[in-house]
Protein backbone atom coordinates (compact mmCIF):
# COMPACT_ATOMS: atom_id res chain seq x y z
CA UNK A 1 0.00 0.00 0.00
CA UNK A 2 1.22 3.50 -0.85
CA UNK A 3 0.46 7.29 -0.68
CA UNK A 4 0.70 9.63 -3.73
CA UNK A 5 0.54 14.04 -3.29
CA UNK A 6 1.42 16.48 -5.15
CA UNK A 7 2.17 20.37 -4.54
CA UNK A 8 3.05 23.20 -6.52
CA UNK A 9 5.36 26.24 -4.99
CA UNK A 10 5.90 29.71 -6.56
CA UNK A 11 9.34 30.14 -7.46
CA UNK A 12 10.66 32.10 -4.36
CA UNK A 13 13.14 30.47 -1.67
CA UNK A 14 10.99 31.12 0.80
CA UNK A 15 8.40 28.71 -0.06
CA UNK A 16 11.01 25.59 -0.12
CA UNK A 17 9.87 25.92 3.53
CA UNK A 18 6.36 24.79 2.65
CA UNK A 19 7.74 22.54 0.50
CA UNK A 20 9.69 20.84 3.19
CA UNK A 21 7.09 20.56 5.94
CA UNK A 22 4.89 19.06 3.08
CA UNK A 23 7.29 16.28 2.00
CA UNK A 24 8.34 15.55 5.63
CA UNK A 25 4.69 15.43 6.37
CA UNK A 26 4.23 12.72 4.20
CA UNK A 27 7.39 11.13 4.58
CA UNK A 28 6.90 11.00 8.12
CA UNK A 29 3.10 9.67 7.97
CA UNK A 30 4.67 6.76 5.28
CA UNK A 31 6.94 5.68 8.23
CA UNK A 32 10.39 6.74 6.89
CA UNK A 33 13.13 7.00 9.26
CA UNK A 34 13.90 10.36 10.53
CA UNK A 35 17.39 10.06 9.24
CA UNK A 36 16.00 9.89 5.74
CA UNK A 37 13.32 12.66 6.41
CA UNK A 38 16.33 15.11 7.44
CA UNK A 39 17.69 13.52 3.68
CA UNK A 40 14.85 14.30 2.02
CA UNK A 41 14.34 17.62 2.88
CA UNK A 42 18.02 18.65 2.35
CA UNK A 43 17.69 16.96 -0.96
CA UNK A 44 14.35 19.05 -1.78
CA UNK A 45 15.99 22.09 -1.36
CA UNK A 46 19.27 22.06 -2.96
CA UNK A 47 17.09 20.56 -6.46
CA UNK A 48 14.18 23.80 -5.73
CA UNK A 49 17.00 26.05 -4.91
CA UNK A 50 18.56 25.26 -8.57
CA UNK A 51 15.15 25.30 -10.02
CA UNK A 52 14.75 28.89 -9.07
CA UNK A 53 18.41 30.48 -9.23
CA UNK A 54 19.31 28.56 -12.53
CA UNK A 55 15.85 27.91 -14.44
CA UNK A 56 14.14 30.41 -13.45
CA UNK A 57 16.83 32.79 -12.62
CA UNK A 58 15.69 33.91 -9.28
CA UNK A 59 12.78 35.03 -11.13
CA UNK A 60 9.07 34.36 -8.79
CA UNK A 61 5.63 33.70 -10.33
CA UNK A 62 6.89 30.65 -11.78
CA UNK A 63 5.44 26.79 -10.86
CA UNK A 64 7.77 24.19 -9.26
CA UNK A 65 6.09 21.23 -9.72
CA UNK A 66 6.30 18.39 -6.90
CA UNK A 67 4.94 14.43 -7.05
CA UNK A 68 5.68 12.17 -4.02
CA UNK A 69 4.83 8.68 -4.12
CA UNK A 70 5.94 6.39 -1.36
CA UNK A 71 5.08 2.35 -1.49
CA UNK A 72 6.80 -0.01 0.40
CA UNK A 73 9.83 -0.04 -0.92
CA UNK A 74 10.72 3.10 -1.79
CA UNK A 75 9.82 6.96 -2.26
CA UNK A 76 10.07 8.67 -5.76
CA UNK A 77 9.86 12.49 -6.01
CA UNK A 78 9.08 14.29 -9.02
CA UNK A 79 10.28 17.65 -9.16
CA UNK A 80 9.06 19.64 -12.78
CA UNK A 81 9.51 23.30 -14.16
CA UNK A 82 8.93 25.17 -17.24
CA UNK A 83 12.29 27.26 -17.01
CA UNK A 84 15.53 26.62 -18.89
CA UNK A 85 16.76 23.30 -19.26
CA UNK A 86 19.01 21.68 -16.92
CA UNK A 87 22.56 21.43 -19.04
CA UNK A 88 24.34 18.24 -17.30
CA UNK A 89 26.66 18.24 -19.75
CA UNK A 90 27.81 21.53 -18.23
CA UNK A 91 27.51 20.63 -14.58
CA UNK A 92 31.36 20.03 -12.81
CA UNK A 93 31.43 18.41 -9.92
CA UNK A 94 33.07 19.91 -6.96
CA UNK A 95 36.98 18.80 -6.72
CA UNK A 96 36.30 17.77 -3.01
CA UNK A 97 40.27 18.40 -2.36
CA UNK A 98 39.70 21.60 -2.75
CA UNK A 99 36.93 23.42 -1.02
CA UNK A 100 34.84 25.61 -3.56
CA UNK A 101 31.68 27.81 -2.72
CA UNK A 102 29.88 26.31 -6.11
CA UNK A 103 28.82 22.49 -7.17
CA UNK A 104 28.03 21.32 -4.10
CA UNK A 105 24.24 21.07 -4.64
CA UNK A 106 23.47 18.85 -7.37
CA UNK A 107 26.55 16.83 -5.54
CA UNK A 108 24.88 16.46 -2.55
CA UNK A 109 21.45 15.06 -4.82
CA UNK A 110 23.13 12.51 -6.39
CA UNK A 111 25.07 11.37 -2.87
CA UNK A 112 21.87 11.08 -0.75
CA UNK A 113 19.86 9.55 -3.32
CA UNK A 114 19.80 6.27 -5.04
CA UNK A 115 19.17 7.19 -8.78
CA UNK A 116 18.83 10.98 -10.02
CA UNK A 117 17.81 11.31 -13.51
CA UNK A 118 17.15 14.53 -15.66
CA UNK A 119 14.39 14.72 -18.78
CA UNK A 120 14.82 17.60 -20.78
CA UNK A 121 13.12 15.77 -23.57
CA UNK A 122 9.89 17.59 -22.74
CA UNK A 123 9.04 20.93 -24.38
CA UNK A 124 9.76 23.18 -21.71
CA UNK A 125 11.64 23.05 -18.52
CA UNK A 126 13.30 19.57 -16.87
CA UNK A 127 11.33 16.91 -14.74
CA UNK A 128 14.16 15.67 -12.12
CA UNK A 129 13.34 12.51 -11.17
CA UNK A 130 15.04 11.38 -7.84
CA UNK A 131 14.35 7.91 -5.67
CA UNK A 132 15.10 6.61 -2.50
CA UNK A 133 14.64 3.18 -1.52
CA UNK A 134 13.55 2.50 1.83
CA UNK A 135 16.15 1.02 4.35
CA UNK A 136 13.16 -0.61 6.49
CA UNK A 137 10.84 -2.53 3.75
CA UNK A 138 7.44 -3.22 5.33
CA UNK A 139 6.54 -7.26 5.91
CA UNK B 1 17.95 32.74 12.17
CA UNK B 2 19.79 34.51 14.27
CA UNK B 3 23.51 35.01 14.93
CA UNK B 4 24.66 36.78 18.23
CA UNK B 5 28.28 37.61 18.00
CA UNK B 6 30.94 37.25 20.91
CA UNK B 7 34.09 39.94 20.12
CA UNK B 8 37.26 38.56 22.05
CA UNK B 9 39.67 40.86 20.78
CA UNK B 10 41.22 39.56 17.73
CA UNK B 11 38.53 36.39 18.23
CA UNK B 12 34.75 36.24 17.50
CA UNK B 13 32.48 33.48 18.40
CA UNK B 14 29.41 33.09 15.80
CA UNK B 15 26.12 31.55 17.29
CA UNK B 16 23.72 30.38 14.69
CA UNK B 17 20.21 29.40 15.70
CA UNK B 18 18.10 28.39 13.03
CA UNK B 19 18.40 26.85 9.38
CA UNK B 20 21.99 28.17 7.23
CA UNK B 21 20.94 27.87 4.07
CA UNK B 22 19.88 29.48 0.53
CA UNK B 23 16.74 31.42 2.58
CA UNK B 24 18.88 32.59 5.19
CA UNK B 25 22.16 32.80 4.53
CA UNK B 26 22.40 36.61 3.47
CA UNK B 27 22.07 37.52 7.36
CA UNK B 28 25.06 35.02 8.25
CA UNK B 29 27.38 36.82 5.12
CA UNK B 30 26.19 40.35 6.26
CA UNK B 31 27.43 39.45 9.91
CA UNK B 32 30.59 37.99 8.84
CA UNK B 33 30.96 40.90 6.44
CA UNK B 34 31.03 43.17 8.95
CA UNK B 35 33.46 41.41 11.59
CA UNK B 36 35.88 40.96 8.45
CA UNK B 37 35.64 44.89 7.68
CA UNK B 38 36.69 45.34 11.36
CA UNK B 39 40.02 43.13 10.78
CA UNK B 40 39.01 40.03 13.05
CA UNK B 41 40.82 37.49 12.08
CA UNK B 42 39.52 34.51 13.83
CA UNK B 43 36.28 33.05 13.92
CA UNK B 44 34.59 30.00 15.62
CA UNK B 45 31.33 29.23 14.35
CA UNK B 46 29.10 27.81 17.46
CA UNK B 47 26.14 24.93 15.81
CA UNK B 48 24.69 23.98 18.74
CA UNK B 49 21.84 25.39 17.83
CA UNK B 50 22.07 25.44 14.13
CA UNK B 51 18.78 23.92 12.21
CA UNK B 52 19.60 22.38 9.05
CA UNK B 53 22.41 23.58 6.56
CA UNK B 54 22.58 23.03 2.88
CA UNK B 55 25.22 24.03 -0.02
CA UNK B 56 24.55 27.51 0.51
CA UNK B 57 25.72 27.40 4.28
CA UNK B 58 28.42 25.68 3.32
CA UNK B 59 29.20 28.14 0.22
CA UNK B 60 29.17 30.68 3.28
CA UNK B 61 31.31 29.03 5.44
CA UNK B 62 34.17 28.07 2.81
CA UNK B 63 33.74 31.42 1.76
CA UNK B 64 34.79 32.36 5.24
CA UNK B 65 37.45 30.07 5.20
CA UNK B 66 39.07 31.36 1.89
CA UNK B 67 39.16 34.99 3.54
CA UNK B 68 40.63 34.23 6.17
CA UNK B 69 43.14 31.81 5.02
CA UNK B 70 44.20 34.77 2.73
CA UNK B 71 45.97 36.23 5.72
CA UNK B 72 46.76 34.92 9.03
CA UNK B 73 43.26 33.69 10.09
CA UNK B 74 41.59 31.17 10.57
CA UNK B 75 37.76 29.87 11.10
CA UNK B 76 36.58 25.87 13.14
CA UNK B 77 33.54 25.00 14.07
CA UNK B 78 32.09 23.95 17.44
CA UNK B 79 29.47 22.02 18.70
CA UNK B 80 29.08 20.13 15.30
CA UNK B 81 25.38 18.73 15.41
CA UNK B 82 25.55 15.05 14.18
CA UNK B 83 23.58 15.19 10.86
CA UNK B 84 25.73 18.72 9.61
CA UNK B 85 29.14 16.52 10.71
CA UNK B 86 27.29 13.86 8.24
CA UNK B 87 27.35 17.00 5.47
CA UNK B 88 30.74 17.67 6.14
CA UNK B 89 32.22 14.09 5.76
CA UNK B 90 29.89 13.96 2.93
CA UNK B 91 31.77 16.74 0.79
CA UNK B 92 35.34 16.30 2.90
CA UNK B 93 35.04 19.59 4.30
CA UNK B 94 35.89 18.04 7.61
CA UNK B 95 39.03 17.44 6.46
CA UNK B 96 39.49 21.78 6.06
CA UNK B 97 37.33 22.88 9.10
CA UNK B 98 38.57 21.78 12.56
CA UNK B 99 35.97 21.37 14.45
CA UNK B 100 35.53 20.83 18.56
CA UNK B 101 33.25 19.69 20.94
CA UNK B 102 33.28 23.16 23.21
CA UNK B 103 33.31 26.64 22.13
CA UNK B 104 35.72 27.21 24.78
CA UNK B 105 38.26 24.30 22.81
CA UNK B 106 37.57 26.06 19.80
CA UNK B 107 38.50 29.78 20.90
CA UNK B 108 41.40 28.14 22.91
CA UNK B 109 42.71 26.57 19.65
CA UNK B 110 42.45 29.64 18.01
CA UNK B 111 44.16 31.63 20.77
CA UNK B 112 46.83 29.68 21.08
CA UNK B 113 48.07 28.85 17.26
CA UNK B 114 50.34 26.61 16.98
Amino acid sequence: MGSEAALVIDSRLAEIARARQWLRRHARAAGLAEREIRDLELVLSEACTNVIQHAYHGQPHYPIALHLTIDETKLTLVIRDVGTKFDLSAYTPPDLDQPQERGYGVFIIRSLMDEVHYDTAGEQGTTLTLVKYRSRPTA
Amino acid sequence: MDCTVEQRGDLAIIGVRGDLQATTVDHFQATVDRLLGAGTRYYVIDLAELGGLDSAGLAALIRLYKRVRLGTGDVCLAQVPSPVQRLLDLTRLSRVFETFPTVAEAAAALEAPD
